[in-house]
């Protein structure tokens, strides 16, 4: 009825009977993703009638739609064809040129899971620190909860497996880490990931407009920052007085 | 024509004495935010809250309503009157003390308490009220999200002394009743591929196919838990799945090798292999499968599944056509009378066998 694992990419996927995936490829790479992200924004100015909603994730694009508006033949035909049109998707204009800045402390209080982390590295808490606090990443998608992010992709020297162990909460802020990624919890959540550090950044607000600030494209800047000012930035936050500084690359 | 309707007022207020455990405030929720890791959400079950809409006679507007799952809770009417009705599941209902139909219209007025029992038959109620529960718009939409704690009565489920407001609604059509929907009694859910179907093997794709799973109790918006006997079903690798989008409806199979499957507030993106997902016509009869029922997923293409979609909408479409006048006793035409609801002409009066 269906060919199974896609032998060549784009590969076209349908989820249930109201939902499509295109797919990049089988694995994690910026250059991968940056082609999902900029596909998705052809789809999104394409306005297909049918189409109810489209969102960036890693490696492909999901495509929900009303199957009683648009059949899944005619989507398929319309989102090849799109392909077929942009088979060179790096050479769309650049999906985003945001550079947020993130403050992130690492200040064990706050990074209940640092040492665990560099004793899988091995390597010492302060090195774990500095190589991933210099670390510029692309934003590979929002999902699981509201404005939570996952970018990548971080050095070798990094990579940990998930933990074998679930956290049962994490808070808002939360910077975790795993499978050569960064995630930064916008609400509270259970993990597997390493908890290594906690930023003032909120990437979900729903009283702020726009609710989630960083999006899939957007780039982000780590910065190591210590407690005390991590205490001021989340003072001056809660007062309405600090947001993540936004540069255009 | 006999017609029963009332002047426009400002709207009722409805409190809350006792919630149900899980009853949240919901509509039809809020697609277009899923790049920003919220799910659409809204009513667990279409078709029930699609009936709410016909009794009430607003097929086009979505009112806010409360979805019950499990059991119901105690309302009071502190102000005004409010047009209601009861759908999806059949849950036990008084209003102060007299026995409720289900899916019939029926007035309440202020200082009247509806006591809403242990559903049966299903998992989910929803107690729809004319003109709709008013809580703010968010995103688009008014539905609970409980991932986001957003929308609904304070983004969360309902609770004990929760006060509700109603939209001013004119319309007063007590009584009207609809016949059970013309359940398509079969003894299979149609299910399609999905993202990850590809990494089990045809054995254990087909296994799972022979498989009579069980529901259990856990069971909730964001999903529904499968148990059966056998042994665990297994992708062909146990290489780490990149995470990637969860839609409605997707069969997960976690670590251990048991099923979920994942309904209107389960989260946007996941890492666990999905078997495959419910088409949307399966849905609603799936949600009111209760803890105990068995259940066989059958394989369909996109054809199967669009004609059974197709046809669930005529029929519900067609629902109007259904609505029957029941007979009001004298003790509730004095309740319309003593709240000032009659003259005036409604909506669905074409098809009243009441003059």
């Amino acid at each position: 009825m269906y060919s199974f694992a896609p032998s060549s990419f784009p590969a076209l996927r349908p989820l249930g009977d109201a939902s499509v995936l295109v797919e990049f490829g089988d694995g994690i790479s910026t250059e991968l993703n940056g082609r999902v992200a900029a596909f998705e924004r052809v789809i999104r100015k394409s306005v297909i009638p049918g189409v109810l909603e489209t969102a960036p994730t890693i490696k492909s694009v999901v495509i929900r739609f009303d199957p009683l508006e648009i059949s899944f033949e005619h989507l398929s035909a319309t989102l090849r064809g799109l392909l077929d049109q942009h088979t060179d998707l790096s050479n769309i204009e650049q999906v985003s040129r945001r550079v947020w800045n993130v403050p992130v402390c690492y200040d064990q209080a706050l990074a209940p899971d640092l040492a665990e982390m560099a004793n899988a590295l091995n390597l010492d808490i302060p090195e774990v620190i500095r190589l991933h606090s210099v670390n510029v990443q692309q934003v590979l998608m929002i999902g699981f909860a509201p404005g939570f992010l996952y970018s990548g992709l971080l050095p070798d020297t990094l990579h940990v497996p998930r933990r074998t162990s679930i956290t049962p909460e994490i808070p808002p802020g939360a910077v975790i880490c795993a499978v050569g990624q960064t995630c930064i919890a916008a609400t509270t959540m259970p993990t597997g990931w390493y908890e290594i550090g906690r930023s003032p950044l909120r990437n979900f607000h729903p009283d702020r407009d726009p609710a989630v600030l960083i999006t899939a494209g957007d780039t982000i800047s780590f910065s190591a920052i210590g407690k005390a000012e991590f205490e001021a930035i989340e003072a001056a936050r809660d007062a309405g007085n600090w947001q993540p500084e936004c540069d255009l690359a | 024509m006999t017609t029963v309707t009332s002047q426009p007022h400002t709207g009722a207020i409805l409190r809350v004495n006792r919630a149900g455990p899980y009853s949240s405030v919901q509509d039809l929720g809020r697609p277009g935010y899923l790049s920003w890791g919220i799910t659409e959400g809204g009513v667990a079950d279409r078709i029930a809250y699609s009936e709410g809409l016909t009794l009430l006679g607003t097929p086009s507007v979505t009112p806010a309503c409360v979805e019950i799952f499990g059991m119901g809770g105690c309302y009071e009417v502190l102000e005004g009157s409010i047009q209601a009705c009861l759908t999806g599941a059949p849950i036990p209902a008084t209003l102060d003390g007299q026995e409720i139909s289900h899916r019939t219209t029926f007035a309440m007025t202020a200082g009247q308490v509806l006591d809403l029992g242990i559903i049966r038959g299903g998992n989910i109620s929803y107690l729809m009220v004319g003109g709709g529960i008013d809580v703010p718009m968010v995103f688009g939409a008014r539905s609970t999200h409980l991932r986001a704690s957003i929308g609904g009565h304070c983004g969360r489920n309902l609770r004990d002394g929760d006060v509700l407001h109603v939209m001013p609604d004119m319309s007063r059509n007590v009584g009207l009743t609809l016949p059970e929907f013309p359940v398509d009694r079969r003894d299979t859910t149609r299910v399609m591929l999905s993202a990850q179907s590809h990494l089990f093997s045809d054995e254990e794709r087909a296994r799972f196919f022979a498989t009579t799973f069980k529901i259990t109790h856990e069971l909730d918006r964001m999903g529904a838990r499968l148990s059966f006997d056998g042994a665990p079903f297994l992708p062909n690798s146990n290489a780490p799945i990149i995470s990637e989008s969860i839609v409605l409806g997707d069969i997960q199979l976690m670590g251990n090798g048991q099923p979920v499957v994942l309904l209107a507030d389960r989260q946007p993106t996941g890492g666990y292999p999905r078997i495959a997902c419910i088409v949307r016509a399966d849905v609603p009869s799936f949600v009111q499968k209760q803890p105990g029922s068995d259940v066989m997923f059958e394989l369909v293409d996109h054809t199967e599944s669009l004609t059974a979609l197709q046809a669930q909408e005529r029929a519900i479409a067609s629902r109007q056509k259904h609505l029957v006048q029941a007979t009001i006793d004298k003790e509730n035409l004095m309740n319309l009378n003593s709240t000032n609801l009659i003259s005036g002409a409604v909506a669905n009066g074409e098809h009243l066998p009441w003059e």
